[in-house]
């Protein structure tokens, strides 16, 4: 009789038990956040998902066309070189700005006079509209009366092309999106440093270790949660990257730089295919969430218990 | 030559010799980051000082000269600028709030409670963070457009324009961000669980225990995530566009947009007119600093 | 312990009520005051368009319009509705200018939402979009009320966008067309004083007007053009000078032939020669190329009236000609007649106001009135009524004459709802071609069957 405990038995000590309480606790919490996520995010979702098997035009009720868009993004080679152009654009811009984060935010976590100056300027341009520094970097980019041409000429560089050139196109914009949102990775990389203990770099000091052996060693595998953060959050929305070609290139010069998130744009309010748009998105999403796995693999193991 | 053979005395002097080029050096290279960094927000601001004729000069000005002070008055005098901060402050503070508070309970809940379902729920939740806006606006538009009982809605949702046009349209949909559950869930994992554990035998609630134990060493936690979310909102240009209908409800972003015309730009006035609306967010920004930089080693990501 | 407990609950409880509570209250308030006033089932009218009934309101209820345009940097509409306010009491109209190239989503976002405006001012080239999927209202039997002197006021060459399938959806509101601006003082020196009249003068021109110093400071340009930015609004002309055209009648490509070949490939002497600038072709910040020409530093610029303003802006002293875009051969010329008709939204509850609303907006005397007092140019382009053009107008705007010919030789492009989409592949070529990485034959031939593609034509 004491290995065979009732069924009612067992749930009254479940209910008293800790995993009950936190179980409850949880559900009360999580409610009101999942309602909205659920109505505003998932739902969305969802929908869009719907519109992908739809023809859609906005202006009349949708037509179920099945898997008939995604046969089309098989012969779409405006949208196929979008898949390039943006990835070519995450896998560039995410390890820089991972790098130059860290960089920085080494530099500005030593004993500096100003410090709070030098990392003010840096978080800036993070606070910055995307219109707005889309709108100061085509003054800057411009070739023919642009500052930086101007400056390059002076000190005997050749003037570049910057947006007006299919091969320089894309990188003028990484360079613009690396000034943006470079702060961003540099707050967070500064608040794990500060949280790695003094005693871990004094005992490798007495060990006789030097600085490279010490960020190998100690920093690098400390910051392993924070690069894994940083690396998902960022990459997700570099996906989504928008307004930066939407102002300064419309996806030019010959669609080098059109990314998917504009070709989504055009195809949902310019040509009047929403469920074109809404296939497209899903490729997109698929790409993301496939690359946010392997991120959680290789650098997460924690994460999830 | 063998350090040791030298005396005490000189070893130090070299010592303090390296050690000032490697100070002089770190600071080279740190006010040459701070002049890439801030070149563009120069350039904005002298911009936005400068005669339309000026801007299009070449060689380029670097100063203006002489100063159009008066720009920063003109771009604001264009439209009701004071009622679009009005609405941008009404909107980015309360969705703040919102966001904070939800996001924190949520992160935490993920962070440190267990129960089924835990893993599902949150990879749910970060999904919705891979599908793009454009394709989600519309339904998330007809959603607040046709609201059920509210203006001028029926039990259906037809008829009106629910809840069009007005401060709730603007704020609700951002408040559950994926994001802001996925970061704050981050920094609530690093929390040390021993509080919660004595506090758990110590008889207090899981809401006890959030409220009085954790968001407190949260703070720069959350004085970071609140000001991305104050920045976010802020800055936000599609929503507000195609959810506001009339001058009343207009955000800074949308005022900004009417010194760019279907043909032409008016560069300066525009640069003028953004310096403004940023300075909200700029000294939000010095405000806070103090908080999550300096004090999230307290209670930051750690290893 | 009991007691602690329950007592956070209840904590607990009373936060998520209070936050909820919030929402509620936040709803309620902000749910009220500025939403758009639901209109009473009395006056509405069912949308039959086609009768000329008059939907009274029942008596106090206001009529409420709501008036979009895409002119978010104008005030003109603002202040044209602000008078119709003052003059109706009992028809309200609440006017927004959308800013931006964004008021296409917002309009297809407040259709999808069930509450589109009223009256648009809507692009000529968006029009076959909204006829095709049958959202305007058919204005018919209003026109024909009014009379025929009303309709003839009107250029004639603007109605065309407004058709579709033999019924008649728009007033042509502003027009836009494109013309050739010169800068006298230059075209005078090559031997052009009255501008170019064909490609050749158009190419002489242009050739002795560039001088490269390799300063842009003192650099001059013979041609400038936004090549991709605004749409075909500068290439088309060409096109239909030379008897070539993006998509013909049946929807089909139209410019793989000798026509379509010499036009693009005058575009491409003109920059393989080195007489326009890189950013010309390949930038898109339409605002730096005007001013290149504004500043006095181009010969030629390709644009609608709103140059003027700019020029006015950045060097007023600069002496500024135009004439109707060349063609190969003389008489040739023609233009793009750009701009915004009318419209009124098939969903819209007060069809009848909204007809009387557009017909004062198009008002002869208010067109004259508003544009004499901006300068002659009338919401970034020129009236549309023959009679708003009267002798001290071109006394005071001499300029005007000269836009005056774009209307007689110009056309509009044929009503195709693909338009949008299928430009994209012509300007690839374009770019192609005068950017030399390929030839115009290869780029032509190659964007053809992309257009096809698109528009589903069957050839």
């Amino acid at each position: 009789m004491v290995g065979s405990l009732s069924l009612l038995d067992r749930w009254r000590a479940y209910r008293r038990s800790l995993g009950w309480r936190q179980a409850k606790a949880a559900y009360t919490f999580l409610t009101p956040n999942l309602l909205f996520v659920v109505v505003f995010s998932f739902l969305p979702m969802v929908a869009a998902l719907c519109f992908g098997f739809t023809r859609y035009s906005i202006l009349q009720m949708p037509a179920w066309v099945g898997l008939q868009n995604y046969a089309t993004m098989l012969k779409d080679d405006i949208f196929q070189r979008s898949i390039i152009n943006t990835l070519y654009f995450v896998l560039v811009l995410t390890p820089v700005r991972l790098a130059l984060g860290l960089l920085v935010a080494v530099l500005l976590n030593q004993k500096l006079a100003l410090r709070n100056f030098f990392r003010t300027v840096t978080f800036v341009p993070w606070i910055t509209s995307g219109v707005v520094v889309s709108s100061i970097f085509l003054l800057l980019y411009n070739p023919e009366v642009g500052i930086l041409n101007y400056v390059m000429r002076l000190v005997g560089l050749p003037p570049s092309y910057w947006l007006t050139d299919p091969k320089t196109a894309m990188p003028s914009i990484i360079i613009a999106a690396l000034w943006r949102s470079v702060g961003w990775v540099v707050i967070l990389y500064l608040a794990g440093l500060q949280g790695i203990p003094e005693q871990y770099y004094e005992a490798a000091k007495i060990d006789g270790a030097g600085d490279w052996a010490q960020f190998w060693h100690i920093t690098l595998p400390s910051l392993r949660p924070t690069t894994l953060l940083i690396l998902v959050t960022t990459m997700i929305n570099t996906f989504q990257m928008f307004d930066l070609v939407y102002v300064m290139t419309s996806g030019g010069p010959m669609n080098s730089t059109t990314v998917m998130a504009l070709e989504i744009y055009h195809n949902a309010f310019l040509y009047l295919k929403m469920g074109y748009a809404s296939a497209q998105s899903y490729v997109l999403f698929a790409i993301v969430a496939i690359l946010s796995y392997f991120s959680f693999r290789g650098f997460g193991s924690d994460v999830v218990e | 030559m063998r350090l040791q053979h030298l005396s005490i005395v000189q070893n130090e002097s070299i010592a303090g010799y390296v050690k000032a080029i490697r100070r002089s050096v770190l600071y080279a290279i740190v006010w040459l980051w701070t002049i890439v960094m801030g070149f563009p927000i120069f350039w904005m601001v002298s911009t936005a000082l400068k005669t339309e004729r000026q801007a299009n000069a070449y060689p380029p000005q670097w100063l203006p000269d002489p100063v159009q002070w008066q720009n920063f008055y003109d771009s604001m005098a264009v439209a009701n600028f004071g009622r679009y901060f009005f609405n941008t402050a009404v909107v980015s503070l309360t969705t703040v709030v919102f966001a904070l508070f939800f996001s924190s309970l949520a992160g935490y809940t993920f962070a440190r409670l267990r129960f089924p379902g835990r893993n599902l729920l949150f990879f749910i939740i970060l999904s919705t963070m891979m599908v793009p806006g454009q394709v989600t606006m519309i339904p998330i538009f007809v959603m607040m457009s046709r609201f059920p009982l509210l203006g001028g809605n029926n039990l259906m949702g037809q008829g009106g324009a629910g809840l069009l046009n007005t401060y709730p349209a603007l704020i609700i949909p951002h408040v559950a961000g994926a994001f802001y559950i996925f970061m704050m869930r981050q920094f609530m994992s690093t929390l040390p669980s021993e509080l919660s554990d004595a506090a758990r035998i110590d008889g207090a609630s899981e809401f006890g225990i959030f409220w009085r134990i954790m968001l407190p060493l949260s703070g720069p936690a959350l004085t970071t995530m609140g000001l991305f979310a104050f920045a976010n909102s802020w800055n936000s240009f599609l929503w507000p566009l195609v959810v506001t209908n009339t001058e009343s409800m207009r955000t800074v972003q949308l005022g900004l947009a009417v010194f760019r015309g279907i043909y032409f730009t008016q560069t300066t006035l525009f640069m003028a007119g953004t310096t403004i609306t940023t300075l909200p967010v700029l000294i939000l920004f010095l405000f806070g600093q103090r908080y999550f930089v300096r004090g999230i080693a307290l209670s930051g990501i750690k290893g | 312990m009991e007691t602690r407990k329950s007592l956070s609950r209840r904590d607990l409880l009373r936060l998520t009520a209070g936050a909820i509570g919030g929402m509620v209250v936040t709803v309620a308030c902000g749910a009220t005051p500025t939403a758009t006033p639901a209109p009473t089932a009395a006056t509405a009218a069912k949308p039959t368009a086609t009768t000329v009934s008059v939907a009274t309101p029942a008596s106090g209820a206001k009529a409420s319009i709501q008036f979009w345009t895409r002119l978010g940097a104008e005030k003109q509409p603002a202040d044209m509705s602000d008078e119709w306010n003052k003059a109706h009491p009992e028809t309200q109209v609440v006017y927004q200018g959308i800013p931006g190239g964004d008021y296409r989503t917002k309009l297809l976002a407040s259709v999808a939402g069930g509450n589109p405006p009223d009256v648009v001012g809507m692009d000529i080239v968006l029009m076959p979009v909204y006829t095709d999927q049958n959202a305007l209202l058919a204005i018919d039997d209003y026109l024909t009320a009014e009379g025929a002197a009303f309709k003839n006021d009107f250029k004639q060459g603007l109605w065309v966008s407004t058709v579709d399938k033999g019924k008649t959806y728009a007033i042509p509101w502003w027009s836009d067309p494109s013309a050739l601006f010169f800068n006298v003082e230059m075209a005078t020196a090559a031997g052009f004083p009255k501008g170019p009249q064909t490609w050749d003068e158009l190419k002489a021109i242009a050739k002795s007007a560039t001088k490269l110093t390799g300063n842009p400071d003192t650099d001059i340009y013979g041609m400038v053009f936004p090549v991709i930015s605004p749409s075909m609004f500068t290439f088309l002309p060409y096109l239909w000078s030379a008897g070539a055209d993006l998509l013909d009648q049946n929807n089909c490509a139209g410019f793989n032939n000798d026509g379509g070949r010499a036009a693009l490939q005058l575009l491409t002497d003109l920059f393989q020669n080195g007489w326009m600038p890189r950013s010309a072709l390949y930038g898109t910040d339409g605002t730096a190329l005007a001013n290149i020409f504004a500043s006095g530093h181009a010969a030629m610029y390709v644009s609608g009236p709103a140059i003027l303003a700019q020029v006015a802006k950045v060097k007023p002293d600069l002496k500024v000609g135009a004439v109707p875009m060349p063609g190969p051969t003389p008489g040739k010329q023609s233009s793009f007649l750009g701009g915004d008709n009318l419209v009124a939204m098939k969903a819209t509850k007060f069809p009848k106001q909204s007809w009387e609303f557009m017909k004062f907006i198009v008002g002869a005397e208010l067109m004259r009135k508003y544009t004499l007092a901006n300068n002659g140019v009338y919401c970034t382009g020129l009236m549309t009524r023959t009679s708003a053009y009267t002798p001290d107008y071109f006394q005071k705007f001499p300029i005007q004459e000269s836009l005056q010919k774009t209307a007689e030789v110009g056309r509009a492009p044929w009503p195709s709802t693909y338009l949008t989409e299928a430009r994209v592949p012509l300007y690839n070529a374009m770019q192609a071609a005068m950017g030399g990485q390929q030839t115009v034959q290869k780029a032509l031939a190659e964007a053809e069957p992309k257009v096809n593609q698109i528009t589903g034509c069957k050839k």
